[in-house]
């Protein structure tokens, strides 16, 4: 996929949003009703509210966009955005990788990974990475006493 | 630059060999000592946590580091104690949602999962109204109860409560239980007047207690409080319920028993120490030390009985 | 009165109780700062440190830890869009808008004076307004609770939107997320699916860190052009002028009274405080349409807002023996560990006591402004580091404070799931503050409203037959009627096209 439609993006979302509004809903409708006598809405009651109005809310937003032709005619021939994906991906990783290899470990890996994604060719930026990673370290682990995960492989 | 690197990197090598280093029973604990404490920061097990395992390091012989590991009314903090390494370096801060949690559904471990250590505390309820409440004692309510189920608002601290609910199933009555988000919105409620009454721990009522805000009714209790001579238990005035929280200290069921042994005798020490002590009397919190083994007899008591509630609800 | 404050002041200002209240204050500034670490981590942190020292050396320390925590979350949140603490969210809004006008210096300027402001006024009327501020949190109960969040949760869809619509689904988005976990009255499971993690709702700082500092990491990575990421950026370094200081000194008096009675009512924060007084703000500004776009009233608002909150919360701890928030909770703790009752026979039995806490509270205000004045140079700096750096640091910090706040992999996957999500509805300009403030507010109206039907037995007349609750049906009516006018001097500024 060379080329990123705008629109294709706007069109995803709201189904997305809108199912989600939906299913929300659905749920909503099969909490238990409370026993007569509580003198209270049940467990369903705002949920169901809340969703009804997001569906409302969401074919409200179509409507307009429809309206004014933007949900299809939007600017489109952006180049696909690869670097947020990248940088999902590490970021995923990262947490990953805390798990199994531990904090210290994880955070110089990933730091460096993101900087060499992000374009940086100067290996003196690289130094930023152990660092920045020990110092917090240090802030968190020892000052503050919160643990940072040690690694599941060295346990 | 390039000396920070060689020695961050020099730390980091160092950390990780430590970390490699073999547990065995003979020589634990060789690193430090995490303590889950299944309730945030702030909270009553939160601060008998933390003094307790500040008491206890001297005579463990390592740090004990406290790690809140909150979520699912204690239930996500206790599943993780259970599920984690049965080596002695994890150890779970253990309370009555152990006994609760699992028959409702809401928590996949239970007493089964842990080998118990020691139980430290154990705190009895006590049920208090406002100063100039119409209720001047448990009989009057229970009787106004009797006469309109479901219509004096009590404050509940936790739901399902399970002061009430003993109340309510031993003596066949009803309130309108208003739920409110722990014991100080609690309190706040019925001192505002806006609800009739409300069950707690001592400790969280003590100083409304003595400023004369709030009017103790009963305590929950096989005995009269030692520090509220005046206050008569539930059992005194007819009711036999009996009913309060605890907290205690335990380990994942496959831990050697060796390990288990070293632990219950740095907390056994732990809570005979004057600064603990002291801590646990300023604070309104009553120690109740047993061992292991009559820890272990006691879960099964109280889990029993709240079964038993838990089935009729 | 007075001659007992001026003995306090002189006990504070020993040598060693001062050095620790200037340690607690530098402390919680970085501790604030932290996204994971809150004010009440770092002060429920400090406790056990304190059990071997004197009550006033015990509260000077754990008093400045959470005087600097509450400010100290506003710096990243102004700086890099990552509030530290959920008391600080709002403070994003007009705060980052700001610095990316080029105004770092001025806005971190704004937030200390005004989180000094708010703290002073919240410590002078809880030493001299306590018993009546106690009398007013008495009288709130379930109906208050729920007006005060629907008056809060009225500023949906007019913050940081060219789009009402847009906004109020983002608020509705956020308003359904906090019915995840157990209901809060019958504790029947509300889409748990079974996950235990879920049972108490997710988190809000997770939600947060993903919301502002995940997706901004996510955009920035997108937007990075290579030569220039690599450039130191520059800012103006110049402090707020004495006219902005007059434009913002009204909403900033205003905002530190309502922190204080927010602070007072036990069960509502900072967090809530500081929406709550920016809602305000915008409401009663002649300028409404400003904010969300770096107006000074809006950080103005937040911050003294957010900052009052610290005096309020102890007036309940004080002269109620309840505490006002997670925080005055711990302080309580540190008072009977060290054999002193919180409640109203403290002013009788120990006013020695109360008058060291009163004067911590001031010096450690004190010390908040100059600690705070002093580093934002420091901090700038943080700000002129060069993108392609900051960029790996706040996306690395935030998976770790997501973790830090519980230990927790399932938190970091919330933050990362809401980082993604906090990316896609930027794309299709869906504003993601309404979220945020639907979180926090939610969950307090749906509780508090079911509530108050239940202790109305069923009848809804508690909207009309009490007098705070009428005040805040007032206050909403007129918000909502605010963000109409902002609507309609909107459509006539801009071309029809875009005013929707």
């Amino acid at each position: 996929m060379e080329k990123f439609k705008g629109p294709q993006l706007t069109i995803v979302l709201y189904s997305f949003l809108f199912i989600f509004a939906l299913s929300f809903f659905y749920l909503a409708t099969t909490f238990p009703v409370p026993s007569i006598g509580n003198h209270t809405l049940g467990p369903g009651f705002y949920p169901s509210l809340i969703s009804a109005a997001l569906i409302v809310l969401i074919a409200t937003q179509v409507v307009f966009d429809l309206k004014q032709n933007k949900l299809f005619s939007r600017k489109a021939s952006k180049s696909f955005p690869w670097r947020p994906v990248w940088m999902f991906s590490i970021l995923a990783g990262y947490a990953v990788a805390m798990y199994l290899i531990g904090y210290l470990a994880a955070t110089i890996l990933c730091f460096a990974l993101i900087l060499f994604m992000l374009g940086v060719r100067n290996w003196l930026w690289y130094l930023a990475a152990p660092i920045f990673s020990y110092g917090l370290n240090v802030v968190f682990a020892d000052i503050f006493l919160v643990f940072l995960p040690s690694g599941l492989l060295f346990q | 630059m390039k000396m920070k690197f060689k020695a961050a990197v020099g730390i980091a090598l160092l950390s990780l060999s430590s970390a490699f280093a073999f547990a065995s029973a003979d020589n634990y604990p060789a690193r430090n000592v995490r303590l889950i404490v299944p309730f945030g920061a702030g909270g009553g097990t939160d601060a008998v946590a933390r003094a307790l395992a500040k008491y206890a390091e001297p005579h463990l012989g390592q740090p004990i580091a406290i790690m809140n590991r909150t979520g699912g009314a204690g239930g996500v903090g206790m599943t993780a104690g259970a599920n984690s390494r049965p080596d002695g370096y994890t150890i779970t801060m253990v309370t009555r949602e152990l006994a609760s949690l699992p028959k409702m559904g809401l928590m996949q471990a239970d007493s089964e999962d842990f080998k118990m250590v020691r139980l430290v505390n154990l705190d009895p309820a006590i049920v208090t109204v406002r100063a100039d409440s119409q209720y001047t004692t448990m009989a009057e309510i229970i009787d106004e109860a009797k006469k309109n189920p479901g219509r004096i608002q009590f404050a509940s601290t936790a739901k399902p409560n399970f002061y009430i609910l003993a109340i309510e199933q031993n003596q066949n009555v009803t309130f309108n239980q208003i739920p409110f988000n722990g014991a100080s919105e609690a309190t706040t409620a019925v001192m505002g007047g806006h609800v009739a009454f409300t069950i707690t721990g001592p400790g969280e009522v003590k100083a409304q207690l003595d400023s004369g805000q709030l009017k103790p009714l009963a305590v929950l209790a096989e005995n009269r409080l030692s520090s509220m001579p005046d206050v008569p238990t539930m059992k005194e005035l007819g009711y036999d319920v009996v009913s309060g929280t605890w907290r205690g200290i335990a380990v994942p069921s496959r831990t050697p028993d060796a390990i288990v042994d070293k632990l219950e005798d740095a907390f056994a020490k732990a809570v005979k120490e004057e600064g603990f002590v002291s801590f646990m009397e300023k604070g309104n919190f009553f120690i109740e030390d047993k061992s292991s083994e009559s820890f272990t007899q006691f879960i099964a008591e109280d889990t029993q009985s709240l079964n038993t509630i838990i089935e009729k609800m | 009165m007075f001659e007992l404050l001026l003995q306090g002041l002189q006990s504070t200002l020993q040598p060693s109780i001062f050095l620790l209240l200037l340690a607690g204050v530098t402390g919680g500034i970085i501790i604030g700062s932290l996204p994971g670490l809150t004010a009440t981590m770092g002060v429920a942190i400090m406790l056990p440190f304190t059990f071997g020292m004197g009550p006033n050396a015990s509260l000077a320390m754990l008093i400045g830890v959470y005087v600097g925590a509450i400010y100290g979350g506003s710096i990243p949140a102004i700086l890099l869009r990552t509030p530290g603490t959920p008391a600080s969210a709002a403070t994003v809004l007009d705060g980052h808008q700001l610095v990316q006008q080029g105004h770092a210096a001025k806005a971190l300027s704004i937030s200390v004076v005004c989180s000094f402001m708010g703290g002073l006024i919240s410590t002078i009327m809880l030493i001299t307004l306590s018993p009546m501020l106690a009398g007013f949190a008495l009288k709130f109960s379930a109906p208050e609770y729920f007006m005060l969040a629907v008056f809060g949760l009225t500023i949906i869809g007019s913050i940081s939107s060219k789009s009402l619509v847009k906004g109020l689904i983002s608020g509705f988005i956020g308003l359904a997320i906090a019915c995840i976990g157990l209901d809060p009255i019958t504790s029947t499971p509300r889409y748990t699916f079974g996950i235990m993690e879920l049972y108490n709702g997710l988190s809000i700082i997770p939600v947060l860190i993903g919301l502002f500092a995940i997706s901004e990491c996510l955009l920035q990575s997108e937007q990075i052009v290579k030569e220039a990421s690599q450039k130191a950026l520059t800012f103006s370094h110049k402090l707020f002028s004495y006219p902005e200081f007059r434009k913002f000194f009204p909403s900033a008096l205003k905002s530190s009274l309502m922190g204080t009675c927010i602070g007072a009512v036990p069960g509502a924060g900072a967090d809530i405080a500081a929406f709550v007084c920016y809602n305000e703000a915008r409401r009663s500004s002649k300028n409404p349409e400003n904010f969300g776009k770096g107006a000074l009233e809006g950080i103005a608002a937040a911050e003294s807002g957010n900052n009052g909150v610290t005096g309020g919360a102890l007036v309940p701890l004080l002269t109620l023996g309840v505490p006002g928030d997670a925080v005055a909770a711990i302080l309580l703790g540190a008072l009977t560990i060290q054999g002193i009752a919180p409640g109203p026979m403290l002013f009788q039995n120990s006013p020695d006591i109360v008058y060291g806490l009163f004067s911590s509270m001031l010096v450690a205000n004190i010390l908040m402004l100059i600690v705070g004045l002093a580093g934002i140079k420091i901090f700038c700096r943080i700000v002129e580091i060069p993108k392609a750096l900051i960029i790996p640091m706040i996306a690395l910090l935030s998976v770790v404070g997501a973790y830090s706040m519980n230990n927790s992999m399932f938190d970091v996957a919330v933050a990362l799931t809401f980082g993604l999500l906090g990316y896609l509805l930027t794309k299709i300009e869906i504003p993601l503050s309404p979220i945020v403030l639907a979180v926090i507010l939610g969950p307090m109206a749906e509780t508090n409203l079911r509530k108050s039907l239940m202790m109305y037995e069923g009848s809804w007349s508690f909207l009309y037959d009490r007098p705070i609750v009428l005040i805040f049906v007032l206050l909403s009516a007129l918000s909502l009627y605010s963000t109409w006018r902002i609507k309609r001097r909107i459509q006539s500024n801009t071309s029809p096209q875009l005013a929707v």
